[in-house]
């Protein structure tokens, strides 16, 4: 089993494609970095308007410091990284059948069970790898270039303040969290994957979920927030956010709180249910496909 | 001799189309198979089911005398195949693909055991070349490496020659010809190129619109004793006039402006040439016509 899941992990780092969402993380990034560097005034100054006056007194390079820099980069990326998962676990089955060479490893000794569990953890592996990259362009590099202070969250109308030596266990956190997030869309791909016979098929309907989805996530109509957002994965994939609300005593933050703790499980519940879904249809349907590519 | 492949009332369907219809055949050890059909036919459809990739509709498929059904694992270690075109990694090289599909049958091949595999096939000097920058022949040899990397006792091979120059086509003609007779391998093989099957092939095994129209060992199919004759003449009505007069008449089988068609043993073709020189009858040309192209057509094109 290890030796198939290095074969797949092989192939995906061996195809030019795959570095493309590593280099586009990092421009991304790094723009986003030299914007804040050369502009930080302007943006603080746009995030305080509205905030009361008691923070106009802090100097903005305290409030702009790396930890609030890669909340920015997070609260702009973690929606749009899913794009770049599916561009390889879309790709998983459906680039193999488009290739001519699905038919070659079915028919090998090896069981579909086997095959789809190894490619699925290479898919993982590739997510897992993409986010320790955002991780130490947009935190590590972050801290180098912008320093470490407190980190000051915008809610509606209000700041949510965490001590500096209180903020990093929250980031490894919402971390982890992401990954749910992402593996969840990695496996959506993965299962339209195994449908398809082309990658562009997958890939394509993959991203144009994620567009529809965040659409109806981020639209501010009461009768959605009822019927349907509760149900799309896109909404609970922000329940990463969750770990930097705290709770606070008379306008003072409670050291090591979480606001919404059970909020931020359920969603994650209810993100590897879906992903327990999506590879359960995968598997289903692999299992009994025809190859006729 | 022991079978290898035992495939009993085989059907597979796709909604409404048949595409093989209760097919039962018997692949014998050791020797060259051949498995032929027009366009259509179901040969793609049969050779799939017998690697795993389609589930057959109904139908009993034993190879090594184990059911597929159930021993899928076991009887795939010692198959070797090409699968229509031979499509590998283009983005990897030829050594890294041969390593990737060794470890896949379950094998840890070193660096000069790959390279020995490739030299076989005559693709050492090219191991570290992209798949990308091969030829069509190049991919086919090392779709070839790739089937036997494992030593397997089947060789199932789907249209080996298709995209093949002359030499390509006369290299795997003679590595089929090596692996059943020097090595003990038995092949079965499906291929368009009927010429080339004559050369190879020991039994055959013709499937039209998903059922079996023919069977059996080469030499009984083609009746070498029963030469089927195209005699091109003048007239071919006015020749069978004259016919009429001998003892040869009864051995025409159809007429047509200038040919004639005759079955008769090889050894009365001299006498037949010599009568009708002496009857003063123009011959143009005399053509055996019992080549496995003669007999497929004559079985598959109503």
């Amino acid at each position: 089993m290890m030796q198939l899941l290095k074969i797949e992990i092989f192939k995906i780092f061996k195809r030019p494609r795959t570095y493309i969402a590593f280099a586009v993380i990092a421009l991304i990034i790094i723009l986003i970095q030299i914007a804040l560097k050369f502009g930080g005034k302007e943006y603080v100054g746009l995030m305080m308007s509205g905030m009361g006056d008691s923070f106009e007194e802090v100097p903005t390079k305290i409030i702009l410091n790396g930890y609030l820099v890669c909340f920015v980069i997070l609260n702009l990326l973690l929606i749009h990284i899913p794009i770049l998962v599916a561009l390889v676990s879309g790709d998983a089955i459906a680039g193999e059948a488009n290739m001519g060479t699905l038919r070659l490893l079915v028919s090998k000794p090896v069981s579909r069970i086997q095959l789809l569990s190894v490619k699925f953890t290479a898919t993982v592996f590739y997510t897992l790898i993409l986010l320790i990259w955002v991780a130490i362009l947009a935190l590590f590099l972050s801290i180098l270039l912008f320093g470490v202070n407190w980190l000051g969250v915008p809610r509606e109308l209000q700041f949510n303040v965490m001590e500096s030596d209180d903020v990093l266990w929250r980031y490894a956190l919402a971390f982890c969290f992401a990954a749910i997030g992402l593996i969840c869309v990695a496996s959506l791909a993965f299962m339209l994957s195994v449908f398809s016979d082309n990658s562009i098929g997958p890939i394509v309907t993959t991203v144009c979920v994620i567009i529809v989805f965040t659409i109806l996530t981020q639209m501010q109509i009461p009768f959605y927030d009822e019927t349907i957002k509760p149900y799309l994965f896109t909404t609970h994939m922000l329940g990463w956010k969750g770990f930097f609300y705290v709770k606070a005593v008379d306008g003072v933050t409670e050291k090591g709180s979480i606001e919404n703790l059970s909020a931020i499980v359920k969603s994650a519940a209810i993100l590897i249910g879906y992903t327990a879904a999506f590879l359960g249809i995968a598997f289903w349907y692999f299992k009994r496909k025809n190859i006729l590519s | 001799m022991p079978s290898i492949i035992d495939v009993s009332g085989l059907t597979k369907s796709f909604n409404e189309i048949t595409a093989v219809d209760n097919l039962t055949f018997t692949v014998k050890e050791n020797g060259v198979y051949g498995f032929l059909g027009p366009n259509g036919a179901g040969k793609s459809t049969t050779i799939r089911m017998l690697l795993s990739l389609i589930t057959p509709t109904s139908g009993e498929i034993r190879i090594f005398g184990l059911y597929l059904s159930t021993h899928r694992r076991e009887i795939l270690q010692r198959i070797g195949a090409i699968i229509e075109k031979p499509d590998l990694y283009k983005y990897l090289t030829a050594i890294e693909n041969l390593d990737l599909f060794a470890t896949m049958s379950g094998l840890k091949l070193k660096r000069k055991q790959l390279m020995d595999k490739l030299e076989k096939v005559g693709l050492a000097e090219r191991a570290d070349s992209k798949i990308k920058t091969y030829s069509q022949g190049m991919k086919q040899r090392l779709g070839i490496a790739v089937a036997l990397v494992h030593d397997p006792d089947l060789i199932i091979l789907d249209e080996p020659m298709n995209g093949l120059d002359p030499q390509g086509i006369a290299d795997i003609r003679q590595l089929i010809s090596h692996l059943s007779r020097d090595q003990g391998k038995t092949v079965f093989i499906s291929s368009h190129l009927l010429s080339e099957m004559e050369q190879v092939a020991d039994s055959l095994l013709i499937i039209h619109k998903g059922k079996k129209i023919a069977e059996g060992n080469m030499n009984e199919l083609l009746n070498p004793e029963q030469s089927r004759i195209e005699v091109e003449t003048r007239s071919a009505k006015e020749f069978e006039l004259h016919l009429k007069q001998t003892s040869w008449a009864n051995k025409v089988i159809s007429v047509n402006g200038q040919k004639i068609i005759m079955q008769m043993k090889k050894e009365e073709v001299p006498a037949f040439i010599q009568q009708m020189a002496e009857m003063k009858q123009d011959i143009f040309s005399i053509h055996k016509k019992n080549s496995l192209e003669d007999y497929f057509l004559s079985l598959t094109s109503h």
